[in-house]
């Protein structure tokens, strides 16, 4: 090309840049100024850019297959070596990114066949080999007859990544329905027992990413196997390989295509597309031609439509009738949030149509065009800072710990029944295993419990009296020792019992419910709680007050503080409490309703009743230690919100010496303690002290209270948080995982907790400028926030917000300014017009405006946000936490005034 | 270390004429790898360059790990090695068949109404233009099409907003597309 060409393609270029996204009119007046050489180049860069599916838009691949020409095959040269343990045996397998070997046992002591896979793509970046590991530990947990089991894993001399797993042998599930001439009812049939190992998998949060005939065989006996459950992810985990996805193209998900983060959707997906090559005899059309890095597509054509290709192959006849078509293609959506919530949904439905009853899938309903855009940022949703640090700061610890007090009191009472039943001895056994029954801590209470479960099973089936006491006793200790799940499932296994009387009626539902609170399951919770309100108001027995003060508990717990005030306050001003209420009940009043003003952001009134708890705490109660402690430590919160950081120490520690002195150092309330001291010392800048101390409360649960409890997950968050602080980025970054990898061991599934902990890690990443990374990690705790606790509470209108911060820093203002009126009215609707959670919304929302701001009145929209932010902001009483917005929003201003 | 992390890393320091044995140094590398790969492929799959370009990533840097801009300068050579072997494949192939041999590969294209063949070549020729035109453009061009990498990928590389890699792809695409239209006989 010549200069003078070449300059002029630059001017046009140039032009072309200024006339994207510029009215048509506009356009038409700036191309008639520029002259006629100039000119024909920009119509032809306009019209090219309005191209679509053209060359440049697919990727290579077909190019470089034809590579292959005069190439020669790779002979396997490494029959006969070792691998770690492993001998190899001859190649079986081979895939774009492993080759799979038969292997034995080097040592010869067990006479096992194993598949040992050799991931040639899996590239282990700096920290990848811990999360290789860590993954592994994960996989190897997963224990089901349907799941080819995980054995070994490691890394050969060279550094390669392999995997062991069972050998099985079998054929490839389409192939084996064809062969044997499976009915359609039997292929759905066994396609069940596929879709309930997934939803096994699950719920053990293992996604399997790469669903495909291939990974899915059915062995001499008939049983399904499923391969590869997660190995996909481990591919993916390497720091190098970000970019590098792991996928089957005719079978991947589209917002696998798309790089979008992965869900339990995702298998909901790879489930349908199998499914339909069951019925259909083929993948849908144009999946197999779908490369890596293409367009997701469009929706999938019903299997009735191509079936009968099929049919006329085989010797029993199918039909696929519209009810399995609507079950395909509900399973086969584009939109994630439109398809099965789960595998376990996808199998309900195709029992239901196994049994001929109507079927859940059906047309789609008007309603999903409303939430199409929420669907669309689902699975990118970010935790807000600040549900982070109130979920894991001062006044989430403190509430816990007011509830802890409330229980022992009750325990107390209760213990005089308890030792006259002819169960004493094992509630005794059981107790000691309980760290709070103890006050001290017990390592194996999780297995003594697992134990005692069995024993029930087994010993107490013909005394249900019994069954049903040692169940609500062993559920209690579940509670305390963080397994909510479950407490849950043993409360409902004591409620399924006999017809207990109206106050034993009362206790069990609002233990069941306090254990779907703990475990984030806020409707169960609900529907519990309002339960036991209305067996106690029918009985006019039962325990009132404390029912009361525990479903405020539970309202602050899930983020509903003002509904808690409301509570709180028609408690204290009713006649019935006023009459019968001890001092006991008054200071639990006292301090629950701090919690909520404390959340709300109204500290000094919260400050008040704090105190007031405190002081009505008798001295000579037996159960005052914990009470005070608890009402100490929830105003050393509050002076920590208000920057008065000594005297919150002072306040803290306090706490901390009536803990000890009543449980010892190694209970869980003292570390909980300590770990607030932490977050004051990191408050104070002292982040090296703050991590020591740490460090060494995270020592001394792991003994406690075992590996995986839920407190260890936010200790290893704040110990992240004060490395990353202290300029220890790696370290900071590892105990983001740990703290996650904890809280996914022993949280249950849809605890929104987990997802906000995603959120805190992603926002930890974007900071240390890991962008695509940190995507990622909000990404993967987002779906959960979706699930539960659901697009409309306002914990994920919260975190919306902030997900519309990091669009913001990312300068996708669109997609920002999107999120935000989405979010807006649910906030707007949850909290008042001068809350802090109001008030970034607001910001965020200036922001997406200003930068991304097209029209005028746009701007002066922007203003007024960004105006009502800012002063909300100064004026609150947290102003010092919010330096960095009030800044924002002042620059934004300062320049949109010129 | 080696020889290409060696090489990279003079690179850094100045001497970007070490960025030509870069290039040097992993043409016969990634194409001895796409042939191998392709040959083990089974029939009908295709292959994907975003896997070739980090396979030979991966072998070549192994366990260290390399600075921001190694990064940069390994992905570029890389994306420019993966075009030069295709161009060269494909003019052995047009040479093949004036001598009465190999069809001639051309890529289908939807390119407005019709469909037309438009062949590599002369995205090759349009490429060297946009080079003269503006070699950063051209530079995010090879990286989205010969390496495969996402515009989040490039952002990341390059140390730069997605917005602006985006608005940049859609710069070259628009001339490479338009300019593709003009080389049509």
């Amino acid at each position: 090309m010549k200069e003078h060409e070449a300059e002029q393609w630059r001017q046009a270029d140039r032009l072309f840049q200024e006339l994207s996204g510029v009215s048509a009119e506009a356009r038409a007046m700036l191309l008639g100024e520029a002259e006629p050489a100039i000119r024909t180049k920009v119509e032809s860069l306009l019209a090219a850019d309005e191209l679509s599916n053209g060359l440049l838009d697919k990727p290579l691949d077909s190019v470089l297959a034809l590579l292959a020409d005069g190439a020669s095959a790779s002979g396997s040269a490494l029959e006969g070596r070792q691998i770690g343990r492993w001998i190899l045996e001859e190649e079986i397998g081979r895939g774009g990114s492993a080759v799979v070997y038969r292997a034995h046992r080097a040592d010869g002591s067990v006479d096992q066949q194993v598949a040992l896979k050799l991931l040639t793509l899996a590239l282990l970046g700096r920290d990848g080999a811990s999360r290789f590991e860590h993954e592994q530990q994960v996989l190897a947990r997963l224990r089901h007859p349907d799941i080819a089991t995980l054995i070994d894993g490691g890394t050969a001399e060279d550094g390669t990544p392999f995997l062991v797993t069972e050998l099985v042998d079998g054929r490839r599930l389409d192939l084996f329905c064809d062969e044997e001439g499976l009915s359609l009812q039997d292929r759905v049939r066994l396609f069940l027992s596929v879709c309930n190992a997934v939803a096994f998998a699950h719920r053990n949060l293992v996604v399997h990413r790469d669903l495909k005939p291939n990974n899915i065989l059915v062995d001499g006996d008939g049983r399904v196997r499923l391969l590869d459950f997660g190995i996909a992810k481990l591919l993916d985990a390497g720091e190098a390989t970000q970019t590098l996805r792991m996928l089957t193209p005719g079978y991947a998900a589209p917002e696998q295509l798309a790089g979008e983060p992965i869900t339990t959707a995702t298998d909901v997906f790879g489930l349908g597309i199998v499914l339909y090559k069951l019925l259909a005899g083929v993948v849908p059309e144009g999946f197999e031609s779908r490369s890596p890095a293409g367009e997701p597509g469009g929706p999938v054509r019903p299997p009735s439509a191509v079936a009968t290709k099929l049919a006329t192959n085989l010797a029993t006849k199918m039909r696929v009738d519209p009810d399995l078509d609507a079950i395909v293609l509900k399973a086969t959506r584009v939109e994630p949030e439109r398809r099965y919530v789960s595998a376990q949904e996808l199998a309900d439905d195709l029992g239901r149509w196994l049994d001929g009853r109507p079927v859940v899938a059906g047309p789609d309903r008007a309603t999903y065009r409303l939430r199409k855009f929420v669907g669309r940022h689902r699975l990118t949703v970010v935790a807000s800072c600040l549900a982070i640090f109130g979920l894991i700061g001062g006044s989430a610890l403190a509430l816990w710990q007011a509830g802890v007090a409330r229980q022992e009191s009750v325990r107390a009472r209760r213990a005089q029944s308890e030792a006259e039943s002819v169960t004493a001895f094992l509630v005794d056994t059981f107790e000691a295993a309980d760290p709070l029954g103890t006050r001290g801590g017990d390592v194996s209470a999780r297995e003594i419990v697992q134990a005692g479960v069995e024993r029930i099973d087994q010993e107490l089936t013909d005394q249900p009296l019994d069954r049903q006491r040692l169940l609500m006793v062993l559920g209690e200790v579940s509670l305390n020792l963080g397994d909510f799940d479950q407490a849950s499932e043993l409360f409902a296994a004591a409620l399924a019992g006999p017809d207990m009387e109206p106050e034993q009626l009362v206790e069990a539902l609002r233990r069941a419910a306090e254990a779907s609170s703990q475990g984030g399951d806020y409707p169960a919770a609900e529907e519990l709680f309002q339960q036991a309100i209305n067996t106690a108001d029918a009985s006019q027995g039962g325990e009132r007050i404390g029912l009361e003060l525990a479903f405020a508990s539970y309202l602050t717990n899930s983020y509903q503080n003002a509904r808690a005030e409301e509570r709180v306050r028609s408690l204290l001003a009713a006649e019935w409490f006023q009459a019968s209420a001890g001092p006991l009940d008054r200071s639990d009043a006292a301090t629950i309703l701090a919690v909520a003003l404390n959340g709300l952001g109204r500290l000094e009134e919260s400050r008040e009743w704090a105190q007031r708890g405190i002081d009505l705490v008798p001295d000579n109660e037996e159960t005052a230690g914990p009470r005070r402690a608890a009402a100490l430590s929830l105003l050393a919160g509050i002076e920590q919100e208000l920057g008065n950081l000594d005297r919150a120490e002072d306040l803290e520690r306090q706490a901390f010496e009536i803990y000890v002195a009543i449980y010892g150092e190694a209970h869980l309330l003292s570390l909980g303690s300590q770990n607030n001291l932490a977050t004051l010392l990191k408050m104070k800048g002292q982040f090296g002290e703050s991590a020591a101390l740490l460090q060494q409360v995270i020592a001394v649960q792991e003994g406690a209270l075992g590996e995986m409890h839920p407190h260890l997950a936010v200790s290893w968050f704040n110990l992240a948080e004060a490395q990353l602080l202290n300029g220890d980025l790696e370290s900071a970054l590892n105990g983001y995982r740990q703290a996650i990898a904890v809280a996914e061991a022993s949280l249950s599934a849809g605890n929104p907790r987990i997802g906000v902990y995603y959120g805190i890690y992603g926002r930890a990443l974007s900071h240390a400028g890991q962008v695509s990374r940190a995507a990622e990690a909000f990404g993967t705790g987002l779906g959960l926030l979706y699930v539960s606790p659901g697009a409309e509470h306002p914990l994920t209108a919260r975190v919306n917000v902030e997900y519309a911060a990091f669009l913001n820093d990312q300068e996708r203002f669109v997609e920002a300014q999107e999120i935000v009126a989405v979010a807006m009215p649910l906030i707007e609707a949850a909290y008042t017009a001068d809350s802090r959670e109001y008030a970034l919304a607001l910001l965020q929302q200036g922001r997406a405006l200003a930068e991304g701001r097209r029209a005028l009145e746009e701007t002066s929209q922007a203003i007024r946000a960004l105006r009502e932010s800012h002063d909300i902001l100064a004026r609150s009483a947290h102003r010092a936490r919010y330096v960095r917005e009030i800044g924002e929003a002042e620059k934004l201003l300062a320049r949109l005034g010129e | 270390m080696s020889e290409i992390t060696e090489l990279l890393a003079e690179a850094r320091g100045g001497d970007t004429s070490k960025l030509d044995e870069v290039f040097d140094a992993l043409y016969p590398e990634l194409k001895r790898l796409a042939a191998a790969r392709a040959a083990a492929l089974a029939p009908g799959a295709t292959l994907n360059t975003t896997e070739l370009v980090h396979e030979t990533y991966i072998k070549v840097v192994g366990s260290s790990s390399l600075d921001a801009r190694d990064r940069r300068h390994f992905f570029a050579c890389a994306s420019k090695v993966m075009r030069e072997i295709l161009i060269d494949y494909l003019r052995a192939g047009s040479a093949a068949k004036r001598g009465g041999g190999v069809r001639p590969v051309t890529l289908p294209s939807q390119v407005g109404g019709g469909v037309l063949d438009t062949d590599l070549l002369d995205l090759h020729r349009a490429l060297d233009d946009l080079d003269q035109v503006n070699p950063k453009l051209r530079a995010v061009a090879e990286l989205r099409y010969f390496a495969g990498l996402s515009c989040e990928d490039i952002a990341e590389l390059e140390e730069c907003s997605v917005r602006t890699v985006q608005r940049n792809w859609k710069r070259a695409r628009a001339f490479l597309l338009a300019r593709l239209e003009q080389l049509r006989p």
